[in-house]
């Protein structure tokens, strides 16, 4: 008897291009920016080879999620529309040649920003196991690599696009800086256009967290996406390009700090001219303490950014040890090459563990310590062993910076009062029908104690199949709503009155004001469709209202109509690039 | 005070006894007239009245227009010769030849005048390439604003001219201005402008290298010149990139005008920043510092116990920028003067104008006005001034 062994003859060209071998390609980047080189003795420019998932272009380049448009808006000229070339080696694609040879044309430029934004939104896709839409209709995002003769980047969600500014050089139009060309920039700027699609409400008016949730989290997802790249720590442990092991001394946790890790934080957004990279320097450099809280500087959404930053930060030193630690023999020098790709492992860990966590927070009203409760929570789901504590040092870390773990409540579905009903459900529904969704909180509203007589929307429903460290899958909907109440301050005062709590109104205030509270929560449902996990932010936490309406109203924060909470009067593109003013600057304004 | 509208024009008259006054002007310019108010030439005949044809010193904030226009000598400025100031105190930016000293422990002054100096020819530049658009158009205020930062040369010549024979000052915070001869008695202390090279936060590190204004001077006014990206639709095939340029039509201009306003900001943070210090009183006069300015001497390198002691007890604050909000420190100042206990509590005079001077942040600001009108602090408004009494306000300390 004989085996027959079914076979394709597969083309090894398809349309005259190589095949792609499996479901992702390889590309270079320029791993920093183009002013970082490999070593003292290598002056090549530092890049890597990265992922991401494969995909037919079309000249831009253009794919699946993103579009590249070389438009100068000052002109409003459109360049040539560069192809994006695939090649099997890519240490010769046109990024690698263009680090070959010192100058960045057209098309590196383009495949740069591409790649970069693409491996960034792969990264949020993988750590939550699902597709993540943009904040608007349709599906790819514009990325336009020199806009503006300017020192800056931002987000711009009314013209669906990142917009990157480029300035300087000489007349020939050599020695000219890229903005697109900074991995931590593009990074940085494709988490906004993506926890806008996630969260689209952290932009609203409310208490500074909410805002300085967005720019902590991009710093973040930049700080993390450059270190996870090995040649960045490999760079940083040993700049002089000489040696191959390092003595203990080197690697003790002090020294991981004053040396690679604060040496990243100074080079790390130097090229903008709004000191935005101030902000990321100073993150890295803070010290742990609860000073800050008393620091009227720290109710600045920019500046309060840092804090969450800080705590990440050192979370990643000390999960960065923790690893060389345990592989080295105490005293024995240790291999550069181990070294970094632990360090560049503990970034990319941690950075899922933060991402994951972005499906457990409230989609509205969000506060520091929801984030810390919800990395716990997601990580908790997908690696229940955690044996190198890493949940532990994180809390350690959170906590030594002044945010604590909300107590976790327990909500037992034995008993008669706590009792979920799924009865009338359709269970394949609940995975992605907001309008099913909103039934389960219906039906159960007393048990879940969400008071459903005010107006309620659910506002996602996303299924998602997320795979922890060790290959654990585990299959989740995550679903969130948002509830909206209207009502002049003395009103909203009386209903809390009858709800026994007390809503604060600032001194000087018209009682007649109008304002809108906010609340909402983000409710887990299992792969059986049984609700996991509910994190809430009750519309009726009166403290937290009162809390909001003073800062509201200490900020100016009203639309043209003098209502407070409904939208703060600015433009929806004006807001990111307010995020980005100097933090000094921003707590002195009047 | 006179009420000049958009601008500063400040005459302090010191009293010495046996009956003799010595006479200060602090800035002479406008942008736009109020109600009530003098046209700016005649200011000059009016100034030279009231200080007795003579002036001991002439102090120049910075050289924004609404603080130099009158002494151009098509508008005031030969009544202001007139009056032969004994000293001249301008920043140090202001200083001949700062742009060209080859000397290298002036590298990084140098570097910030020329700067400023490219960028004015910019200025100018872009003021020109939008001539005729309208005023609330953003064609218009790119006009607008950098017509404001065009330097006027004819006034700074004539400055120039007055400070000449030792007579002028160019001052850096800390330094002493050499001013006891012409005004004996009264003290005066430069809390700003900074040097570049000693405090970080008035340097960009891309808006203050030459090169980037002289790139910008390339492209900018010429791309403003183009009818709107018109000639770049037709060019386009149809698609997504017809609609992003649509929709970014617009956001060129904007570019520029952050730009310009760039420039604002650094021209601003030349202003000199001098406490006033005679017969024990405290007057304090920031022209138009923002906050990389006042820094320096509120929370850095300048500052010190004595001198927050001063300005806890301040007499009189002349309202930084007209009353915008990023030109009176709020963390940096306000606290002094309402810490419990405070034995004087300023009077603000604010030398200012309603109406659009940048639509996203109004000036003065609203928020700053409801402070400082609240007591225990109290404000004079240049654009309040009763009828009958708009030309200018006194007040005796």
């Amino acid at each position: 008897m004989t085996i027959e062994r079914f076979i394709e003859a597969i083309e090894p060209f398809v349309d005259g291009k190589p095949r792609a071998a499996g479901r992702t390609r390889q590309f270079t980047v320029v791993a920093q920016d183009p002013s970082v080189r490999v070593s003292a003795n290598d002056p090549t420019i530092l890049s890597s080879v990265v992922e991401i998932p494969a995909e037919k272009y079309l000249p831009g380049p253009r794919g699946i999620r993103f579009q590249v448009v070389d438009l100068d808006t000052a002109s409003g000229k459109v360049g040539s529309q560069s192809e994006m070339e695939l090649v099997t080696d890519p240490k010769v694609d046109a990024v690698g040649r263009a680090i070959a040879a010192g100058a960045f044309g057209a098309a590196a430029r383009a495949q740069n920003v591409y790649v970069v934004a693409a491996r960034t939104l792969a990264t949020f896709e993988q750590a939550l196991g699902r597709r993540i839409p943009w904040s608007f209709p349709g599906h790819q995002l514009y990325l336009i690599p020199a806009a503006m003769q300017e020192a800056q980047a931002f987000y711009d969600p009314d013209t669906n696009g990142i917009l990157f500014g480029s300035f300087g050089g000489k007349a020939d139009g050599t020695g000219r800086a890229y903005t697109c060309l900074s991995y931590d920039i593009v990074a940085h700027e494709t988490t906004h256009a993506i926890l806008d699609g996630m969260r689209h409400r952290f932009t609203e008016p409310g208490l500074p967290d909410q805002a300085a949730f967005h720019e902590a989290l991009a710093d973040i997802v930049a700080l993390l996406s450059v270190f996870s790249m090995k040649e960045v720590p490999r760079r940083l442990l040993d700049r002089q390009g000489v040696g191959d092991f390092l003595p203990p001394e080197l690697l003790t946790l002090e020294a991981l700090q004053e040396g690679p890790l604060f040496g990243l934080a100074e080079e790390l957004g130097a090229a903008d001219d709004d000191h935005r990279g101030d902000a990321l320097r100073r993150s890295v450099k803070m010290p742990p303490g609860t000073a800050w809280k008393m620091d009227p500087r720290y109710k600045e959404p920019h500046q309060l950014g840092e804090v969450l930053v800080a705590a990440v930060a050192q979370t990643l030193l000390r999960m960065w040890h923790g690893r060389i630690v345990k592989l080295v023999k105490e005293g024995t020098p240790v291999s550069v090459q181990l070294a970094a790709e632990e360090g560049a492992k503990s970034a990319s860990h941690l950075l899922s563990m933060c991402i994951r966590a972005i499906d457990y927070t409230p989609p509205i009203e969000f506060l520091f310590e929801d984030f810390l409760d919800a990395i716990i929570a997601a990580d908790t789901e997908v690696a229940p062993d955690d044996e190198h504590h890493y949940r532990d040092t994180l809390k350690e870390v959170f906590e030594s910076y002044g945010i604590m773990d909300p107590l976790d409540i327990d909500h037992d579905v034995s008993t008669p009062s706590g009792r979920l009903d799924y009865g009338s459900l359709h269970l394949d529904e609940l995975r992605n029908d907001p309008d099913e969704v909103f039934r389960f909180i219906w039906e159960n509203a007393r048990a879940l104690d969400i008071k459903t007589q005010y107006y309620l929307a659910v506002e996602t429903v996303e299924p998602a199949r997320r795979v922890g460290p060790d290959g654990f899958v585990v299959y989740e909907t995550a679903a969130s709503y948002v509830q909206l109440l209207d009502g002049s301050v003395a009103s909203l005062a009386k209903l809390a009155e009858t709800q026994l709590q007390e809503f604060r109104i600032p001194p000087g205030l018209d009682p007649s004001t109008r304002i809108q509270i906010q609340g909402g929560g983000a409710l887990i449902f299992d792969e059986f469709g049984r609700a996991k996990f509910h994190q809430r932010k009750s519309i009726f936490g009166w403290d937290r209202q009162s809390d909001r309406l003073a800062y509201l109203v200490e900020k100016g924060k009203k639309n043209r109509k003098g209502e407070f909470g409904f939208s703060d009067g600015t433009s929806l593109g004006q807001r990111f690039r307010l995020l980005h003013l100097p933090s000094d600057v921003a707590s002195e304004q009047w | 005070m006179y009420n000049v509208g958009f601008g500063d024009c400040f005459l302090l008259t010191f009293r010495y006894p046996g009956g003799s006054d010595r006479h200060m002007l602090i800035d002479y310019g406008t942008n736009a007239a109020g109600d009530g108010g003098l046209p700016l030439d005649e200011l000059g005949l009016r100034i030279a009245a009231d200080c007795g044809g003579k002036l001991a010193a002439v102090v120049l904030s910075h050289r924004h227009r609404d603080h130099i226009k009158g002494f151009d000598p098509a508008v005031g400025g030969l009544a202001i010769k007139g009056l032969q100031p004994d000293v001249v105190l301008r920043p140090w930016t202001e200083e001949p030849g700062v742009e060209d000293n080859a000397n290298p422990a002036f590298a990084m002054r140098r570097k910030l005048a020329r700067s400023l100096l490219t960028a004015e020819d910019l200025a100018g530049d872009l003021s020109q390439a939008v001539l005729g658009a309208k005023g609330n158009t953003l064609r218009g205020r790119i006009g607008s604003f950098s017509a404001r930062q065009v330097k006027n040369k004819d006034a700074v010549t004539l400055l120039e001219e007055l400070s000449r024979d030792d007579r002028g000052r160019y001052l850096s915070a800390g330094e002493d201005p050499n001013t006891d001869e012409a005004l004996p008695g009264v003290r005066l202390t430069v809390l700003g402008p900074p040097l570049p090279d000693d405090w970080p936060a008035v340097r960009r590190q891309r808006s203050d290298d030459p090169e980037y204004w002289f790139r910008l001077r390339e492209s900018l006014p010429s791309a403003l010149l183009l009818e709107d990206g018109a000639a770049a639709a037709s060019d386009l095939p149809l698609g997504p990139e017809a609609w992003l340029v649509d929709r970014l039509r617009a956001e060129g201009l904007h570019s520029t005008l952050r730009i310009v306003l760039t420039l604002d900001d650094a021209l601003n943070n030349t202003s000199l920043i001098l406490l006033i210090e005679a017969a024990g009183k405290k007057l304090l006069f920031p022209g138009d510092a923002q906050i990389e300015n006042w820094s320096y001497s509120l929370s850095g390198p300048g500052s010190s116990d004595e001198l927050r002691a001063k300005l806890s007890a301040l007499d009189f604050y002349k309202v930084g920028h007209h009353g915008s909000r990023n030109a009176t420190p709020k963390l940096g100042l306000l606290p002094l003067w309402l810490a419990p206990g405070a034995a004087t509590v300023p009077v603000a005079f604010m030398s200012t104008l309603e109406g659009p001077y940048d639509d996203a942040y109004p000036v003065p600001s609203q928020p700053l006005v409801d402070q400082l009108i609240k007591p225990p602090l109290s404000l004079v408004r240049s654009d309040q001034l009763p009828l009958g009494a708009q030309v200018f306000v006194d007040k005796e300390l």
